[in-house]
């Protein structure tokens, strides 16, 4: 693995982006975003994070979120993860989800940019090219978990 | 907004429930959250273990669909056609592997206060336990086969010992068989046993035991076996051993005798004893034995079981060829008379073979006017050191070894080629053949001496056959049938060698003859002896009066003649009216 950027390097690019702070609430996303999801300020702004997962997923991104909280060791952050994005209109997104997770002043902030994906194979269903996005065994869950922010 | 306060509690329940989270992780259980129907919503590190897959593909999975399956191929968990649970609750455990064994315990249960209700689900890996509980149940399959094999190792054992115990006794009558009396023997003799007291092996042959087997099947012959068996202990003293050799042959072993001649109170105790009267069917039978005896007296380290056996057989046969009904003690003589008698034998065997018995032949005249009616046959056996040898050195021999039949097939075939044909002029003449009783119970006999009257082109009624009492009276059911067969084709049946048996005249009335010969014995005392003349009248007498001829046989002189005469007797033969005299072999007439 390459060189890992910093949040202000995605929030710069051109990909969805969303920033999230310590307690998992939405504190800023990209016009790119609004315009793939669908997603308004006033929807997402101070709102959990996981309102852009699907359901199945929340739970489990509640329970990784809040273990980074407790130990800061996190199997998702800094690489690309295929994972279901929620657009607004309740349509179901296949996305390649790139997290960082700094720690500021203020606490810690998550940072990721949310790349549509082709429609394939869904999450879930197994062998997909999902290998080097999975999250590894024992670590922390995806579509925010302990290092999803936005 | 939320407040700094909501901050705080909220950073401290992420804390609470990130350490949660981990320690869920770190349980060795599987666990497992998901929603009502059925798909995942959350689950620890084990059960992803347990999956095979990573989180991202496990989440919103039905969890049926990510567990294994069991080693029948079912679902793990009871879903419905929908995929909810069967059962809201429950617990069940399932193999999901044999080699090495994997089995799991699920418990599942909703959280109720929800709605619909998420479900936890447990799953906890007991296969260390269920291995346990294998290996102490196999264990205990072990040690029972092990008790098992032990008690079936006991059997064996003690089946063995029955065994060993059925080896030395006869199945029929319980008695020790051959390998218990050598064993029984062998002991003896090595006991040194007869070096200050004699002791006896009796060699018992059941006389006529074929006919009770053949005449009344096997089960009557084993009845009379066991009665025997009962007879012959009762008979002998305690410590004495009862044996059967087999087929009809005792052997009992009598110790601690005072002298040896006391083995022949023995023989004749026992001879009582097996003697009694026998019913069966309706049949009453008087079982007599001929027993042999060997002797062991003083010390005789070169002798062996088998040699007692072989002395105490031959003594059996020479007392069986000698008529005796008492006890017979072996010398060395006997073994001198058993050579002759296999020398006998062969000679017989090889005459019957070659069909060159001799046939020799006696008139046997009207003793009034000196006509010959007929003959007697009588046969020789050829080419022992020159002399032929007279019936009374080999019948018994030959009816021990069965040869009779042939011998008496090819006797009777001769008597009756013998006969001139019938001219229809004067008196044809008769023919007399001697029957032994083992003939009379062979299967068929009367059909066999029918069908060679008409091969010879004979009337059966010029053949006369003489049967001696002894031979009609032990059996009378079978030789009755047979006699009567014969008497109704018209052969007439003589009773031969009258009054050395041991029927009374009484029973003369009720014999199946049509005459009788009064034995030489009786007609060498005449003209002196006054009674056995009288008894000779009394015979001749009671025969008149039952229609039964008589013929007095061994005259030898014209005083006897007379004598018969004035007795009352009408027929007689001698060396008075003609010595035997050979036949040519083909037909010839006899006059």
């Amino acid at each position: 693995m390459g060189d890992i950027p910093s949040i202000e390097a995605l929030k710069a690019g051109e990909a969805p982006f969303v920033l999230a702070d310590h307690q998992g609430n939405v504190v800023a996303f990209n016009p790119a975003f609004e315009r793939v999801y669908g997603w308004r300020p006033e929807d997402l702004i101070g709102q959990p994070i996981t309102l852009i997962l699907p359901e199945s997923f929340r739970m489990s991104h509640q329970l990784g979120f809040s273990r980074y909280q407790s130990t800061e060791q996190s199997h998702v952050l800094g690489h690309p993860l295929r994972l279901i994005t929620l657009c607004r209109d309740g349509r179901e997104v296949l996305s390649e989800h790139f997290i960082l997770a700094e720690k500021g002043e203020a606490g810690w902030r998550f940072g990721a940019t949310l790349t549509p994906l082709p429609p394939e194979a869904p999450p879930g269903s197994g062998g997909s090219s999902e290998g080097a996005m999975a999250a590894p065994s024992g670590g922390t869950l995806p579509g925010g978990a302990e290092g999803h922010a936005h | 907004m939320p407040t700094d306060l909501d901050s705080t509690l909220v950073l401290q329940l992420r804390r609470t429930l990130g350490r949660m989270e981990a320690a869920m992780g770190a349980i060795h259980d599987s666990l497992a959250i998901t929603d009502a129907s059925g798909r995942l919503q959350w689950c620890n590190e084990p059960f992803l273990q347990l999956c095979g897959r990573n989180r991202i593909h496990c989440l919103g999975v039905p969890i049926a669909d990510l567990l294994p399956r069991s080693i029948q191929g079912g679902s793990l968990v009871p879903l419905a056609q929908d995929g909810r649970l069967v059962e809201p609750s429950g617990s069940r455990i399932v193999e999901i592997r044999q080699n090495p064994l994997q089995v799991l315990q699920i418990q599942w249960d909703p959280i109720p206060q929800e709605r619909p209700p998420a479900v936890v689900f447990c799953l906890r890996d007991i296969s260390t336990l269920i291995s346990y509980q294998e290996l102490w149940a196999r264990n205990e399959s072990i040690q029972q086969r092990s008790r098992k094999i032990e008690l079936l190792n006991a059997r064996l054992r003690r089946s063995q010992k029955e065994l060993a115990q059925k080896m030395r006794e006869c199945p029929v009558t319980g008695l020790p068989n051959r390998r218990g009396l050598m064993e029984h023997l062998e002991q003896a003799l090595a006991r040194g046993e007869g070096s200050h007291f004699p002791f006896a092996v009796l060699f018992c042959d059941l006389n006529h035991f074929k006919e009770v087997n053949d005449r009344h099947g096997h089960d009557a012959g084993d009845a009379l076996l066991i009665e025997i068996s009962r007879r012959l202990r009762d008979a002998t003293r305690q410590g004495d051993l009862v044996a059967r050799l087999g087929g009809d042959e005792f052997v009992v072993v009598s110790h601690r005798l005072q002298q040896g001649n006391q083995a022949l109170d023995i023989a004749e105790r026992m001879q009582q004893a097996v003697g009694r009267s026998w019913t069966i069917a309706g049949e009453v039978l008087q079982p007599t034995m001929s027993i042999g005896i060997a002797l062991v007296e003083g010390e005789i380290r070169s002798l062996t079981a088998q040699d007692l056996i072989r002395q105490a057989d031959q003594a059996m046969y020479a007392a069986k060829a000698a008529g005796r009904l008492t006890g017979l003690i072996y010398d060395d003589s006997l073994a001198r008379l058993q050579e002759e008698g296999n020398r006998i034998l062969q000679t017989l065997r090889r005459a019957i073979v070659r069909r060159s018995l001799q046939l020799h032949v006696q008139p046997i005249v009207e003793l009034r006017s000196g006509t010959i009616l007929g003959h007697e046959a009588l046969v020789r056996l050829p080419g022992l050191q020159g002399e032929p040898l007279l019936p009374d050195r080999f019948i018994s021999y030959a009816e021990r070894s069965r040869l009779i039949g042939q011998l008496g097939h090819q006797v009777l075939h001769q008597a009756l080629r013998s006969l001139p044909p019938d001219d229809g002029a004067s008196r044809p003449l008769s023919i007399a053949v001697n029957v032994s009783p083992l003939e009379l119970t062979e299967d068929g006999y009367a059909e066999r001496v029918l069908a060679a009257c008409a091969n010879a082109g004979v009337d059966p009624g010029r053949l006369q056959l003489e049967i001696t009492e002894t031979a009609i009276i032990s059996q009378p059911a079978a030789t009755g049938v047979v006699l009567q067969r014969l008497r109704q084709a018209g052969v007439r049946i003589h009773l031969d060698d009258f009054g050395t048996g041991y029927s009374s005249l009484s029973l003369l009335s009720e014999l199946p003859v049509d005459g009788i010969k009064i034995d030489r014995s009786f007609t060498a005392a005449l003209p002196q002896d006054r009674n056995r003349a009288a008894v000779i009248q009394a015979i001749t007498q009671l025969c008149q009066q039952l229609g039964l001829s008589v013929i007095a046989e061994g005259i030898e002189n014209e005083a006897q003649q007379r004598q018969l005469l004035e007795l009352q007797c009408e027929f007689g033969q001698g060396y008075l009216f003609g010595r035997p005299v050979p036949l040519d072999g083909g037909r010839r007439d006899p006059r």
